[in-house]
Parts: C-alpha cells; structure tokens; sequence
C-alpha cells in the first residue's frame, strides 16, 4: 500500500464522518441503556433492546461506508482493492466491537457486552454481504430485516436450532450463536473484499 | 367498402400505451417490499403460535404488532427510497413535463410504496389467520382491525415516500426507517404512559386481557394515519398546498382524543373475566377465556393438593387473576403467564412454582432470600418439589436446610400434615419464625 493513498482512501470513502457516526451511536446507546435501567421496575434485563439492536446500528453505518462515488474509476486502478476493503470492515467491525463492548457492559452472563461483539460480527456480515449483492447504499437493509423480525421471532427458550436462526436474541454464551455470527461475519466480509460492493447504479 | 373490408386494410393498432400505474407497481422495489414484509410477520407470528394465542385478542394484538413493527419501518424506508428516486435518477424534470397535476404524479409515483405494504400485509393476515384459525380458544376475530393495520402501514408509505421527496438524500431511507422503528416501538414498550402508547399504531392495547376496544378507536386510528399521510403529501406536491391543513387538522383531532383518552378506549369484557369454576376440591376457578384450560389446571392443583394431604391451612380455592387485591385466607391466585394453547398449559411448572410460592410465602409476605438461612421454608418447599437451588454462606447451614427438608420427608404422614398445617397457618400470617424446623 503507497502510504499516500491511505488519506485519500480515507476521504472517499468517508472514514470520519463514519467514526463520528459511531461515536454518537456509542453516546447514545449507552444513554439509552442508562436511561431504562434508572426507570421503577426495570433491571439490566430491560437493557436487552439497546444490546441486541445497536449492533444492527453499527452494522448499518459500517455498510454505508462502502460507499462509493467513484466504483467505475476505483475498479479500474491497479491496487489489491480486497486488502483495502478487508482492512476497512476489520477497523470499523473492530472499533465498534471495542467501543459497544466497553459502553455498555449490560449484564454479561445473559445479554451484555459479549452480546454485543457477538451482534456488531454477525451483523457487520450481514451488511457486508448486502453491500456487495444489492450495493452499499442499500447494504443495511438484509442487518435490518434479520435483526427486527428475529427480535420478534425469536421463542423465549435460548438454545437448540434457534440458536442458529435466532442466533442475535441467545443470552449468554451459546456456541452455536457465536460460530454462526463469526461465519457470517467472515462469509459477508471475504463477499465484499473480494468483489466489492454491487454497481449503485439510479435505481 | 364493406365493414369486413375496412377492417382487414385498416393498419394494425399501434401497442397500447403501457398503463403508467401498472408500471409504477410492478417495476422497482415495490414487489420486494410486499414480500419481504409478508414473510417476515408470517415468520414472526408463527414463531409464537405455541404460548400465545388462547384468545383471539391476543392472536390478533400479535399480528397488529409484527406488522406495524416490522413493516412499518420497511414501509417507511421504502416509501422514501422511491420518493428520492427521481432525484437519484435526475428525471425531475422529465417527469415534470408530464401532462398531469403535480399532485397526480405524485400519487402515481408514491402508488407502490403505499399498496405493497397493504398487499404484503392483508397477505401476512390471511396466511396468519388461516393457520391460525384452530387455535384461539376464546372470542371472535375482529375484521376491521387489518383494515385499520393496513391503512396505517400503507401510510407510513406515503409519509416515508413525502419525506424521501422532500429530503432526497442517501441516508434518508435508513434514518427514516430507523426513526420509525423507535416511534412505533413505543407503543408495545411499555416505556410511556398510555396516551403516548395510543398515538403508536402498533400499540398492543388492544389485545389485552379482558379488555376490549371501543369500535370507533380503529376509526380514530385510521383518520390519525391516514390523516397525517394526506397532510404530508397535499403539503408536498398538491397545487393549492393550504389544502393540507383539512386533512391535518382531521389527524390532530383524531390524535388527540387517541392520546387524551388513553386506555379509556378500552371497555372491559366482563364475559371474558367472568370466573369458571369446576365441581372438585379445593375450587378451582378460571376466567372464561381460559375455560378449556381448566383441566389442566386442575391437574397442577392435584399435583400440589396431594402433597399438602389435606394439612389444615392447605388452600382451599384456586383463583385465576385479582392477584392485586385483597386475597381472603385460604385462596391462591395466579396468572396463566405461560399462555394457554389449545386447552393446553403453556408453562405447567412455572404455574406450580407459583402455587408453591403462594401457599409457603404468600403474596404481600416478604419472601426470604436465602434458603439456607430459613431452614424450615426450605424444607417445606423441598416437599413440595419446587426444587430451589440451595446456596449458602457456610457449608453448616447447607447441611442444616438439607437435613431438615431430609427429616421433614421422614415424618410420619399424621405428623408430617400436623407440621405442615402449623407452618402454612403461619406462613398465611406472614411470620413463619414460631415454626421450628422439623
């Protein structure tokens, strides 16, 4: 990598404003957790909305970032793009994983910080591998409907096969849940490194 | 020239024109977003069909909630997506030279991100509904409330498509769409008052227990929606925008009897809370609703009943429901918090820790913490099977609570019921400290 494109790379792609982004999700989901476990009658159980819908939040705005305006130009420059790229998700996942992680620490033997890391991987895949199907700028959308209608779905009982398809609503630390986030994680993300996002195109 | 004539030279017809709003429906997202949403509450709904739906207020409240939660914000998302369409595309102007009203383009553009939510929804319904039908054990399905659903999601669509036209911007969808998501989410949180709740079209009110709403609180709902949609769009692109405040004023007023009114809204089905009891001993009595379910309750107290063997102070009637008011001596009453399908418990152990606990530390009694440290509480509720895990601060008193449970099961049967009878007379008076131990 020629040190110089890395700014440039930055810019384009809008890296701070998508940091920024980050942080103020941070703010204001530790706000929000705050806020309903200081209400009568709810204990850190009440902070299950924040801890399994924030990471769709971050998700969504590590998508957007793919964005870019130039993806016709981009292609045709002689640069392993798909370093680039992994590099890319690997920062934001991480530092939404290590900011979410450390704000909320919710409570970790049912839905707390793991919950967290665990849904910001699953979910980032997820968004990843919507970037490069249907192009960034509608890349949040298949986090978004996974993550609403399994938040509904999912049956109160952790554990057996729901503990794949429902794998963003298990508390604690189910096996099953952790290896289909890490894969989805990593299929969604090797997806976009190596092909990149879909053409935006004026749909 | 012959009519036959005329028509074999005549020149072919040229190819009708495609039907814009044809186009406009089956061209772009639309599609996707009806079926997309479909599935989703489909999904969700049948997910819980096991510890849900006893009544049909619930199975009902249930789809309501999916639908607005779920398709509201894609409707919300789609709707703007397609509103910032011409702006991505650059075809403002192209579609400006159309020879038709603005408000009419409008219409005609907006047209998919209102009906695919509808349609998707009405077909989540009749799937629900249709797999649902053997299910709910109580009451009648209410028809007009998917209308009422469906007018809201459909303008949701609408408001999303106004504020995608007025703000055509690439994180306008998802802003939208997660915007939406938190607004209606208030009205099944239970975070905000009542009034507030109502104001959400999603609001689970409506299939609470024994409650039921008032028929005109669908059509305050829907001139609330609706009313807010036209505003938006008539605002947006109509000619003589001042039109918009009709519909808006219209909204306001149907929105604020919704927030001032509340819960009000509500009329309690007195049928539905009405006791049914069985013939046996001690009484068991449930609420209409959960009428199929008696038997089953029934062998839960069998389960408890025998083990008490008749030991004075055992209770004597089980009573679903008024868990908050003054519970004469001898009574226990519960919830079905498990829910109640087809005649069947949701939770059967949960409902009997919850006898357990009301006969051996009865509601308004501060229950002990710490088993180990009330050795005779422990030891009542061993025999009775709760089966509570025993952590104590020393391993002697571990020993203690376990060795008293051990000698309580030891005692003779007479013994064993005098002991019993001792404990639960005391346990009704809240203060269990002048029965020792076995």
């Amino acid at each position: 990598m020629t040190p110089s494109l890395v700014p440039l790379y930055l810019r384009s792609r809008g890296l701070p404003g998508t940091a920024a982004a980050l942080a103020v999700l941070l703010a204001v989901s530790r706000w929000g957790a705050d806020r309903l476990v200081d209400r009568p009658l709810f204990d850190s159980g009440a902070q299950v909305p924040v801890v399994v819908l924030v990471p769709v939040l971050a998700a969504a705005v590590t998508g957007l970032s793919l964005h870019s305006r130039s993806g016709e130009l981009d292609r045709s420059a002689p640069l392993p793009w798909w370093r680039w790229r992994g590099a890319h998700l690997l920062a934001l996942t991480g530092l939404a994983a290590l900011w979410l992680g450390t704000a909320v620490p919710g409570d970790p033997a049912h839905f707390g910080a793991p919950t967290l890391v665990r849904g910001v991987l699953g979910f980032t895949g997820l968004a990843a591998a919507g970037a490069a199907l249907f192009g960034a700028r509608l890349s949040w959308l298949p986090p978004v409907v996974y993550g609403g209608t399994a938040y509904l779905a999912a049956p109160r009982t952790p554990g057996g096969a729901a503990a794949v398809w429902a794998w963003s609503m298990q508390p604690g630390a189910q096996p099953a849940a952790w290896a289909t986030a890490v894969l989805l994680f990593a299929a969604g993300a090797a997806l976009v490194a190596v092909r990149g996002p879909a053409a935006d195109g004026v749909r | 020239m012959s009519a036959a004539g005329t028509l074999a030279t005549a020149p072919p017809a040229p190819p009708a024109a495609p039907r814009v709003h044809r186009t406009e429906l089956l061209r772009g997202a639309g599609v996707w977003v009806g079926a997309v949403l479909a599935v989703s509450v489909i999904v969700a709904v049948l997910a819980r069909r096991y510890f849900l739906f006893d009544t049909w207020a619930t199975t009902q409240a249930t789809l309501r909630g999916a639908g607005l939660i779920l398709g509201g914000p894609l409707a919300l998302t789609a709707g703007c997506w397609q509103g910032g369409r011409e702006g991505r595309r650059g075809t403002g102007d192209l579609l400006a030279s159309a020879a038709r009203s603005p408000l009419r383009r409008a219409l005609t553009a907006a047209l998919p991100s209102m009906a695919w939510p509808v349609l998707g929804y009405l077909a989540a319904t009749a799937v629900c509904l249709g797999v649902l039908l053997p299910y709910p054990s109580y009451g009648h399905p209410a028809w007009h409330l998917p209308v009422v659903d469906a007018v809201a999601l459909g303008s949701l669509g609408a408001l999303g498509f106004a504020a995608g036209r007025a703000v055509p911007w690439r994180f306008s969808p998802p802003l939208v769409g997660v915007a939406g998501y938190v607004l209606l989410g208030v009205g099944v949180s239970g975070y905000t008052g009542p009034g507030t709740a109502w104001l959400s079209p999603a609001n689970k009110a409506w299939g609470g227990f024994g409650d039921v709403p008032v028929w005109w609180a669908g059509v305050l709902c829907v001139v609330w929606t609706a009313g807010l949609a036209a505003a938006a769009l008539l605002a947006g692109h109509a000619r003589r925008r001042a039109l918009a405040v009709l519909p808006l004023l219209a909204a306001v007023a149907a929105g604020s009897v919704l927030y001032g009114t509340g819960d009000g809204l509500l009329r309690s089905d007195s049928s539905a809370t009405a006791l049914v009891c069985d013939r046996g001993t001690p009484a068991v009595c449930v609420r209409a609703d959960h009428a199929g379910a008696l038997p089953a309750v029934r062998a839960v107290v069998t389960r408890i009943d025998s083990r008490l063997a008749g030991a004075p102070g055992a209770p004597v009637r089980y009573r679903e429901g008024g868990t908050g008011g003054v519970i004469p001596p001898g009574e226990v009453r519960f919830e079905l918090y498990g829910g109640v399908f087809r005649g069947r418990l949701g939770d059967p152990e949960m409902l009997y820790r919850d006898f357990v606990f009301a006969v051996t530390m009865p509601f308004g009694c501060e229950g002990s913490s710490n088993p180990a440290g009330y050795p005779a509480e422990y030891a009542v509720q061993e025999w009775l099977d709760l089966g509570r895990p025993l952590f104590a601060d020393t391993a002697a008193e571990e020993r203690h609570a376990e060795s008293a449970a051990r000698r309580l099961r030891a005692l003779a049967p007479a013994e064993r019921r005098a002991w019993l009878g001792r404990y639960l007379v005391a346990a009704r008076g809240c203060d269990t400290s002048g029965v020792p131990a076995p």
